[in-house]
């Protein structure tokens, strides 16, 4: 039940997509989701549509994996999109009931609502499914490099972010195994009321915690066993170096963001 | 010998035995439909009576622990079904709960899965859970450290505070609540030191001894499995590979070996010596045999 969670699960490959550098794919993720913000209509929500979809087409990363991750999010995209219908006072309106009033302004606006956060999640996912943990951290780490000067722990950042991400399956995979232990002993996480379910949750939880606990015990010990005293004067094995396609990418992240500025501007 | 798999023609009979499980056809793949499909367990049929002591054998990913958590519900099967006293485990949700009491399942590393604020409470989780009364719960929380040696002076310390073997033993007894007529052990002498291994396993026996409960010991360990289990099943990749008295099993060398497995030290030496040209029976699985056979060659008899 848990397996079901894809979150930060990096997909090997050896596409155009998973070699560009990690620092260009943070890039052009944050240009493309402040293009989603800005794009008005459907000739802008398509055109964004259509390069993520072909994005993905390039990743060889199976779409149903992709909308699999969506999942657990069901319940907030259609909560806020629901919300969308009603709060908007524009429109010709389709009906009403209590204070809640639906017009066909809105529901346009939820439907594009619908459509962004969906495919704001996606284009994230595209770049967790893949770059290795390693390389979005070191991505992120270099991009972040200039607030060093603002004695900003960029690097101890970076390195709590990679030791998160790592840990995300592992834990997923405890709490898989610790559920079943407790379910040979007859807990019961799925029926009862919500008190008796929150309840039914702490065999889970102690244990986690525990481990949880112990595990960060054990990385600390390995990680000064190998001498590991933050970032200062630290090098790297792989050094990240930009390619050809990098800068095309850029630039297109560039010409993006322009052209969805610019059809905003008249209204599409 | 007990060759039991594939024997539904007999299933009729069978069924006036107690407490027997049964497994046809099960099939678990896991992942079905997605780039990372896998079959664990491919087309099981096996039968389990009442108070046999069975070690399960197999390398690492041949399925074992994947067929065990189907013998208490744990996972539902691809297709095939598993059935306890006839009965199909997964044929309602409340048979299905109900059956975990039935079948206790320890799992490998046991401890990790203690969360209460003291032992006591901890063995008593089982058998809270099957709504019984307190004073049947004391019972029997009592009853289940006394069979795996814990005290009940440290009853009401945290089970945090305990030594590895200690925890081990109180996740054990949590199971052994329950008193479950089939008890499954994964691995339960993972990471223990020879002592502990020893006195777990001698826990388990007592456990059979005292109760007639059927068990099922999951183990890469040949030496431990061999010596006390009385049938066992071998899988590999998924399937059964061999299933008989360890003296049947252990006479397959090669085959084992092919599979992955080791023989037991002591089988390896015998077969040596065959080698060599010294008659010792084919399938010594412990020390004991090959002692008393070496010194029949000899002429003596057993001495002491």
């Amino acid at each position: 039940m848990l397996k079901d969670v894809t979150l930060g699960q990096y997909f090997p490959g050896d596409t155009l997509i998973h070699r560009l550098d990690p620092r260009t794919k943070i890039l052009f993720v944050t240009v493309y989701i402040i293009a989603l913000f800005v794009a008005k209509t459907w000739v802008s929500y398509g055109s964004l549509l259509l390069i993520l979809l072909i994005a993905i087409a390039i990743s060889k990363i199976p779409l149903a994996s992709m909308l699999r991750g969506l999942k657990p999010l069901t319940i907030i995209i259609i909560f806020t999109a629901v919300i969308n219908i009603f709060y908007n006072g524009e429109g010709r309106q389709l009906f009403s009931f209590w204070i809640f009033t639906a017009t066909d302004a809105g529901l346009i606006k939820a439907g594009y609502m619908l459509l962004r956060i969906t495919m704001l999640i996606l284009s994230t996912f595209l770049v967790t499914y893949t770059t290795t943990p390693m390389a979005l951290t070191d991505g992120l780490e270099l991009l972040l490099n200039p607030l060093k000067k603002l004695k900003v722990p960029v690097h101890e950042f970076s390195m709590m972010m990679s030791i998160a991400l790592r840990f995300i399956p592992t834990l997923i995979e405890e709490a898989d195994k610790i559920m079943n232990a407790q379910k040979a002993r007859g807990a019961d996480f799925e029926t009862g009321k919500l008190t008796d379910r929150a309840k039914a949750l702490l065999p889970l939880l102690i244990p986690l915690f525990v481990s949880s606990f112990r595990r960060a015990d054990e990385l600390a010990t390995a990680m000064e066993a190998r001498c590991y005293h933050g970032g200062e004067g630290r090098t790297r094995m792989k050094k990240l170096r930009l390619a050809a396609a990098d800068g095309i990418v850029m630039s297109f992240s560039v010409f993006l963001l322009a052209a969805i500025i610019t059809l905003a501007r008249f209204g599409l | 010998m007990l060759l039991k798999t594939s024997g539904f023609e007999l299933s009729g009979e069978k069924e006036l035995k107690m407490s027997t499980i049964r497994t046809e056809a099960l099939t678990h793949i896991y992942s079905t439909s997605t780039p990372f499909e896998s079959v664990a367990i491919n087309n099981i049929n096996i039968e389990i009576d009442q108070g046999e002591f069975v070690g399960l054998i197999g390398h690492t990913g041949s399925g074992k622990s994947t067929f065990v958590q189907h013998l208490n519900g744990l996972l539902a099967p691809t297709s095939g079904k598993v059935c306890f006293d006839g009965r199909d485990v997964n044929s309602s949700k409340a048979f299905r709960h109900d059956i975990r009491f039935k079948v206790g399942l320890v799992f490998q590393y046991p401890e990790y899965q203690l969360f209460e604020e003291n032992v006591y409470k901890d063995i008593a989780f089982g058998p809270r859970n099957m709504k019984l009364s307190t004073v049947e719960i004391d019972e029997r929380v009592r009853e289940a450290a006394g069979f795996v040696g814990v005290p009940e002076s440290i009853f009401d310390k945290s089970p945090f505070e305990l030594s590895g073997g200690q925890k081990r033993r109180v996740a054990i007894a949590g199971v052994i609540a329950m008193r479950p007529k089939i008890l499954i052990l994964d691995e339960p002498t993972a990471g223990l030191d020879p002592e502990g291994c020893a006195a777990i396993l001698n826990n388990i026996c007592r456990y059979r001894e005292a109760t007639g409960a059927t068990i099922i010991l999951v183990s890469h360990s040949m030496e431990d499995v061999a010596r006390i289990a009385e049938r066992l099943v071998v899988f590999d990749r998924g399937t059964i590979a061999m299933d008989g008295t360890p003296a049947d099993v252990f006479s397959r060398a090669e085959e084992l070996r092919r599979i992955g497995l080791d023989i037991p030290a002591v089988t390896d030496i015998a077969l040596h010596l065959r080698e060599l040209g010294v008659d010792v029976p084919e399938c010594c699985y412990c020390v004991e045999q090959l002692h008393d056979a070496i010194l029949k060659l000899k002429g003596g008899a057993a001495p002491c």
